[in-house]
């Protein structure tokens, strides 16, 4: 039972540890075929890392000049594209560890699957982190995937890891929305009939690639036990957008395309998919059913909100009904600059938000709340916030109690992700040197 | 390393007593801004790069205001323009109704609309264009008098805009020019929605020419359209008003914008300031009332860009992939250029849509723009402002006049004032009173 191994490497250092890792951690590891796509800068000296590998059977290796990829989707289509007809597959990132035996309680557990009357399942998830430097294996809680709101563009959902509750009683996988380009496996065919689409660049592949599985009749499950663990941050590794000029026009056309693939699912248009498009087996109105998230109308049911497990309960006698059961969420941190803090003794305060001057979600604050907001060291007092509400705010309004003074001025301010969207108005950053 | 000569810097008092000298430096090639002190300054222009401390010459490297020595800037710059064609932009002319009495408008006074011949030619010209496969991106800009005569035309050709734009996965975007005065919600409802038009750009005249000031008309139709529709925070700025400010009077300027402003229109308004087109226009006068407007504007709480970008192409008169299109289907390279002399009409024009192919695109005198400037035949060879202005308006320098924008002259200004927006976020709070 062959699994075909799919990992895009971006001038990581990482890279030959984590083969390492998988290759002494695999219970069959004679039965591995890796395909690395290695995208490398000339000047890395950790290069040389793979070279152990190059007359290996098991491997394939792309080298690829750094400043001549296209990117982690156009990078994850061409390995796909070397894709032989294994039993199996699994896709991971370069900065991995994984459990000992991961190959075969991965495939027991698809198995078990298939049992139940699954046919096409995938296992992913948003792994645990680890520390390179300092990295003990031992058992830690699986992860899932949660919404945890719209991008700043507003054009796709972000999951988030969380652990999954009762992890301890659990005795199989459990239905996921999302999936992790980071970490799946399935059945083989999931390289031909799920490709990545090469013209999307690295915001909103993953759902692109749920929404499209869903579609294709696949079903998505994280792990019930953890089986990686994944290097998140990073930031001392160099990322393609750091290396490539204009990746901000590239990100825009690749948003361009999403939003055209989830009004696809309600429309049809003279844009030709290709292989990238929808599948036939279900529709991306079932996918919204089932995960409780409306993608073009960028709304969520309070269910999903609440991280419980799909499918979502459909318990509406209309579809109007069902629509009004969705919500927009906000979850984020305000950056209020500290100088609008101009006195000592402030004991309570609101902060409304604002859709087009409507308000739609206003909450209280008490005096440990205005403390732990002025605690921050920096020239701006955070406050996270998290709430639903019928439409998206683009303002908020926070009015300040104190003592001695009673209500101060208003002072209203604008959502992170309106200013993110401001291109050439933003407020350019003067840096003091 | 030197010093690029694509800066611009200025002195910073910050007010503070104590405080060493600063001065702000503007790198035209990165669009960022950095404070160094005095001492600083004084080695880098004197070309006494060694004795800066390590770390803060490689942040000067990173953006670009220190080079190597050798490198050719202004060939890179202008290397670098030369490699952006990859947007097909149309500015089409459907009426020439507009009562804004701006001379040099194309379609001057009258009362005609495009007609169906000349509107089938363009969606052909549009599809020709577009399925060459240069193009990743497809720009409209709408110029209409009364927006409200011409919707038949407008939808007509942006359903067939949207569609060859999915037929050939380009990414489509369109924005108006036109009369504020005749835009009534409904019609807005239209052009927004239905006809993806998604910023607009309205004129403000003062009145004269035996015409009344419509600043009032376009107010109220702003207003009652903000207030009309639940516009997502990322549609951002939708409506950006043009104040010809030697047709008002100071006070009446300020009124304005106070009206705006109290109609909390800060999120999806902002204001550029210019002066009618009638041959008399002094960008050095405009810059003086310039800055002062826009420091008035910001303190109100609207977004107005300080900084230009980076820019690789001045406008559609030296794009190759851009056209003008009149009422006759007559193809310009400039829109302004029916009101210029035979000979430079002459020069540039590409051709008549009614009349067929072939159409001259590359050979016309504008766009050999980039080469007039390289072989030195421009004060743009040796000025420092070429990345951030593209070399300004090639019609004003072919009729003798100075085509530089009117930033030119309010640079340093404009430096201080993001530096202030940045230190107090000027345009992102507003205080109430």
């Amino acid at each position: 039972m062959l699994i075909f191994i799919q990992i895009a490497a971006y001038r990581d250092f990482l890279l030959g540890s984590t083969l390492r890792d998988l290759l002494e951690k695999a219970g069959r590891p004679d039965n591995l075929r890796i395909t690395i796509c290695h995208q490398y800068h000339p000047d890395d000296v950790f290069n040389a890392e793979l070279d152990v590998y190059r007359a290996d059977s098991r491997f394939n290796i792309i080298d690829v000049p750094y400043n001549e990829s296209g990117g982690l989707c156009w990078a994850r289509n061409l390995i796909q594209q070397q894709y032989k007809g294994e039993e199996y597959t699994l896709q991971v990132d370069s900065h991995m560890r994984f459990i000992r035996n991961w190959d075969t309680v991965l495939i027991d557990m698809l198995l078990s699957l298939q049992q139940q009357g699954y046919p096409k399942p995938v296992l992913t998830t948003y792994p645990p982190h680890f520390d390179p430097a300092g990295f003990e294996y031992k058992d830690v809680p699986p992860n899932q995937i949660v919404f945890r709101e719209f991008d700043r563009s507003g054009v796709f959902p972000i999951g988030w890891p969380a652990q999954i509750p009762d992890w301890e009683t659990l005795t199989g996988p459990v239905p996921a929305r999302f999936l992790a380009g980071g970490f799946t496996f399935s059945i083989g065919a999931f390289c031909q009939e799920i490709l990545d689409d090469p013209h999307l660049y690295f915001m909103g592949e993953e759902i692109n690639l749920a929404v499209r599985a869903y579609t294709h009749g696949y079903d998505l499950f994280h792990p019930h036990i953890n089986i990686t663990w994944h290097y998140y941050s990073r930031r001392e590794s160099p990322k393609h957008w750091d290396d490539h000029a204009a990746t901000e026009a590239v990100e825009i056309h690749a948003m361009d395309r999403l939003r055209k693939f989830f009004e696809s699912g309600q429309h049809s248009s003279y844009y030709d998919w290709g292989v990238y498009g929808l599948g036939n087996v279900r529709s991306l109105s079932d996918y919204e059913h089932y995960a409780g998230i409306l993608l073009c109308k960028k709304q969520v049911q309070q269910y999903t909100l609440k991280h419980l497990p799909p499918p979502n309960p459909h318990v509406y006698h209309t579809q109007e009904e069902w629509q009004e059961s969705f919500c927009c969420c906000v979850n984020n941190v305000l950056r209020i600059p500290r100088r609008v803090f101009v006195k000592d003794d402030y004991d309570a305060a609101t902060i409304t938000f604002v859709a087009n001057q409507q308000e739609v979600y206003q909450r209280s604050l008490d005096a440990n709340d205005i403390a732990g907001m002025l605690h921050s060291q920096t020239d701006d007092c955070m406050l996270d916030i998290s709430f639903s509400c019928s439409h998206l705010p683009d303002t908020w309004c926070l009015s300040l109690h104190s003592a001695s003074g009673g209500w101060d001025r208003k002072v209203r301010g604008r959502m992170p992700y309106f200013v993110a969207g401001l291109g050439n108005f933003a407020i350019k950053k003067c840096h003091v040197l | 390393m030197k010093l690029s000569k694509y800066i611009i810097s200025t002195s910073l008092n910050d007010g503070e007593e104590g405080a060493d000298a600063q001065r702000i430096i503007y790198s035209c090639i990165s669009n960022v801004t950095v404070v160094v002190s005095e001492s600083i300054f004084h080695h880098l222009v004197n070309g006494c790069i060694d004795r800066v401390d390590n770390g803060i010459r490689k942040e000067l490297e990173h953006v670009s205001i220190l080079v190597p020595p050798e490198r050719d800037e202004l060939a890179a710059i202008l290397d670098g323009n030369d490699l952006y064609h990859d947007n097909f932009s149309l500015f089409i002319n459907t009426s020439a109704a507009c009562r804004s009495g701006c001379n040099s408008c194309t379609p001057k006074q009258g009362n005609e609309s495009m007609g169906d011949p000349v509107r089938e030619a363009l969606a052909h010209y549009t599809e020709n264009q577009l399925s060459s496969e240069k193009y990743k991106a497809f720009n409209v800009i709408w110029n209409v008098g009364d927006p409200a005569r011409d919707l038949p035309a407008i939808a007509h050709l942006s359903d067939s805009n949207c569609m060859l734009a999915d037929r050939y996965a380009v990414l489509y975007t369109a924005a108006m020019i036109c009369d504020g005065a005749y835009l009534h919600k409904e019609i807005f409802e239209t052009l927004f929605y239905r006809c993806n038009i998604k910023n607009y750009h309205v004129a403000l005249d003062g009145g004269g020419n035996g015409q009344p000031s419509n600043a009032h008309l376009v107010i109220g139709n702003i207003v009652d359209i903000l207030n009309s529709f639940p516009f997502l925070p990322q549609e951002g700025i939708i409506f950006e008003i043009r104040i010809n400010i030697n047709t008002f009077s100071q006070e009446a300027v300020v009124d304005i914008i106070d009206k705006l402003a109290a109609a909390h229109t800060q999120n999806r308004v902002t204001f550029q300031f210019g002066m009618t087109e009638d041959g008399q226009t002094d960008a050095e006068v405009l810059a003086e009332y310039e800055i002062e407007y826009v420091l008035y504007a910001i303190q109100q709480g609207f977004i107005l860009g300080i900084l230009p970008a980076r820019t690789f192409t001045a406008c559609a008169a030296v794009d190759k992939g851009a056209a003008a299109v009149d009422l006759q289907g007559n193809l310009f390279s400039c829109n302004a250029l029916p009101a210029a002399t035979a000979a430079i009409i002459g020069a540039n024009t590409l051709g008549n849509l009614l009349e067929g192919q072939p159409f001259r695109s590359h050979d016309t005198q504008f766009r050999n723009w980039l080469h007039e400037i390289k072989n030195g035949d421009t004060d743009c060879y040796t000025c420092n402002l070429l990345p951030v202005c593209g070399g300004g308006c090639r019609l004003k320098w072919a009729e003798g006049q100075s085509g530089c924008p009117a930033f030119k002259y309010n640079m340093e200004d404009r430096l201080i004032l993001s530096y202030l927006n940045q230190k107090t976020r000027m345009n992102e709070l507003i205080i109430e009173a």
